[in-house]
């Protein structure tokens, strides 16, 4: 029982758990009893003899060989191009030299499967390019909480909201150049006469020669807009598409998506006027700035916007789910800029202003 | 101890600065532990070493939320183990959930029969005792043994009682006692009689 009694004490003290006491109780006990003292001797050798110094040398070679399949694995955290082929890329894999002849087996009958994937990924798709899916060559996306700029192949430069997705045909081949977009996104376009620029989204399609504006086409919204900076655009609607709309600079054009919810108002002439509406972007006269598109420089800017249409924005921009308990508050109106602010400093302000409180609980956040 | 606070400052280095220096540190600090881990559950060195770079690759992901981690090095072993039991439900054809019919491979190294003054049979012995253990015993003492884990970390890695730690690395160390044959050359060299009982 004497002995049971060391075990358990020494098998305290070689991991560091035992007290002072537990300690000094050991110490006499072994002292009693030099035969276990000896046993006990040699199990601390044995616990403490640390693997540390054996295995430390290849630790370096395995870490670049970590490296690459981390930078596989990085595809810049806010872009998700979902297109790309990892199997092209793993062929590449520098190779760590293993002395084992199992080892280089092994990679190699791996590059042999990458290869063969990788040629069946090129090969298979060019029958299916000539059918109609004509933009499944290259995706885009943004989540929610994250923006991106991306350059298309002619030098085009597209700035992406949160929560947005943009499709390309890799090379632009064809008479147009043409981009297929859902959410939110400006677009800076190289000039080419030859090869107008077209974007489609659900519900209209942008034709232009070389400018910069602003799209947004979110599903869930009850508008479309295009604001154009300099330069013109043409707007075909997909619901009338006899008739273009031509935007001049400083021009916006806003579409009513869900015709359902206008539709009893009045006749034909009225629906489109109902539908369709010009107006002008409107200038921020703090920052000089066109509202519409100081998103771009990461200004969260809301111009006289309803406070439901400002919840809806913040919570693509911060990636977060906001719930309004209070019906009053949904069509306060507001005004302001936030530039780079964490999501508590937009909180924080509209809750201050409106007489509202609110309360953050992980990716959710209740105002009241 | 001092471990613990190396790994706190390059846990911070790598959350604010990206620093890959301290990132590359942390990963050749732990590898070889974590490949043993790793080994304990899957068997397959190969499959171990990618477990333990699909765990960094994890860290490197969400590196900007590393200073909210308060225990690092045993998150790094928590999420070794998930990846571990998600490896072995998508490889192996019976995977077994709980851990007490799980069979774990202990990697338990005693360093060189020379340099401890015993034979390689005797060491071979205790390796085969720690064999005999149930695995949830092994686990625990290699825990505690190999990775240096407080009978508390092992305890909330596990789910389980600190008590039931304790005891369990009484077990494995009495196991060991027990292998030991009665006639052994103490550290000194001196030869040590055997006890009358």
């Amino acid at each position: 029982m004497n002995e049971e009694r060391i075990w358990l004490l020494l098998s305290l003290q070689l991991s560091n758990e035992a007290t002072a006491e537990e300690l000094a109780e050991l110490q006499t006990l072994l002292q009693q009893q030099p035969d276990v003292s000896a046993k006990a001797a040699l199990i601390s050798n044995l616990w403490q003899t640390d693997v540390e110094n054996t295995k430390q040398q290849n630790a370096s070679l395995v870490f670049d060989k970590h490296l690459q399949r981390l930078s596989n694995q990085l595809t810049a955290p806010a872009l998700q191009f979902e297109n790309t082929e990892p199997e092209e890329i793993n062929s590449e894999v520098k190779l760590v030299p293993v002395n084992h002849a199992k080892r280089r087996w092994y990679w190699a009958a791996a590059s042999v499967a990458a290869v063969i994937i990788t040629c069946l990924f090129v090969f298979l798709p060019t029958d299916k390019v000539n059918k109609p899916v004509k933009f499944a060559e290259n995706t885009v996306s943004t989540k929610a909480g994250s923006k991106s700029k991306i350059q298309l192949p002619d030098g085009t430069q597209v700035w992406l909201n949160a929560d947005s997705k943009i499709e390309y045909n890799e090379n632009f081949n064809g008479k147009f150049r043409e981009v297929k977009l859902t959410g939110e996104a400006f677009f800076d376009v190289v000039k080419n006469k030859e090869k107008p620029f077209i974007i489609h989204t659900a519900e209209m399609d942008v034709k232009v020669l070389g400018t910069a504006f602003n799209v947004r086409s979110y599903p869930g919204e009850t508008t479309s807009e295009t604001a154009l900076l300099r330069g013109s655009v043409e707007i075909f609607l997909h619901k009338n598409t006899d008739k273009k709309y031509i935007l001049k600079p400083n021009d916006k054009l806003v579409l009513t998506n869900n015709i359902t919810a206008i539709a009893d108002s009045a006749g034909p002439d009225d629906i489109e006027k109902q539908l369709v509406k010009m107006k002008k972007v409107r200038i921020n006269k703090a920052e000089n700035e066109i509202t519409e598109t100081m998103w771009v420089k990461n200004k969260l800017a809301f111009d006289n916007e309803q406070l439901e249409k400002i919840l809806a924005e913040t919570e693509r921009w911060y990636d977060v789910t906001i719930e309004l308990r209070n019906e009053k508050a949904k069509s306060f109106r507001f005004t302001s800029v936030f530039e780079n602010k964490p999501l508590t400093d937009v909180l924080e302000a509209l809750c201050l202003a409106a007489h509202l409180h609110y309360q953050v609980k992980g990716a959710t956040v209740t105002i009241w | 101890m001092l471990q613990k606070e190396k790994i706190s400052e390059l846990q911070s280095r790598i959350a604010l600065y990206d620093d890959m220096k301290a990132y590359q540190e942390l990963y050749e600090m732990l590898f070889s532990k974590l490949k043993n881990y790793c080994f304990s559950y899957v068997k397959s060195g190969e499959a171990a070493e990618e477990l333990v770079s699909d765990v960094f690759i994890k860290i490197w992901q969400i590196r900007n939320r590393l200073p909210e981690i308060e225990n690092l090095k045993l998150y790094l072993y928590t999420i070794a183990k998930n990846f571990s039991l998600n490896y072995i439900t998508k490889n192996y054809k019976n995977p077994v959930t709980s851990l007490e019919e799980m069979d774990i491979e202990p990697v338990i190294s005693f360093g060189n029969p020379e340099e401890l003054c015993i034979s390689a049979d005797i060491l071979h012995q205790i390796h085969q005792c720690l064999r005999l253990l149930p695995p949830q015993c092994r686990l625990i003492f290699q825990m505690v043994k190999e990775d240096g884990f407080t009978y508390k970390e092992v305890a909330s890695h596990l789910n389980i009682s600190v008590l039931t730690v304790r005891n369990q690395v009484f077990i494995a160390t009495r196991k060991i006692a027990e292998v030991i044959p009665a006639y052994i050359l103490s550290n000194a060299g001196q030869l040590v009689k055997p006890a009358d009982r």
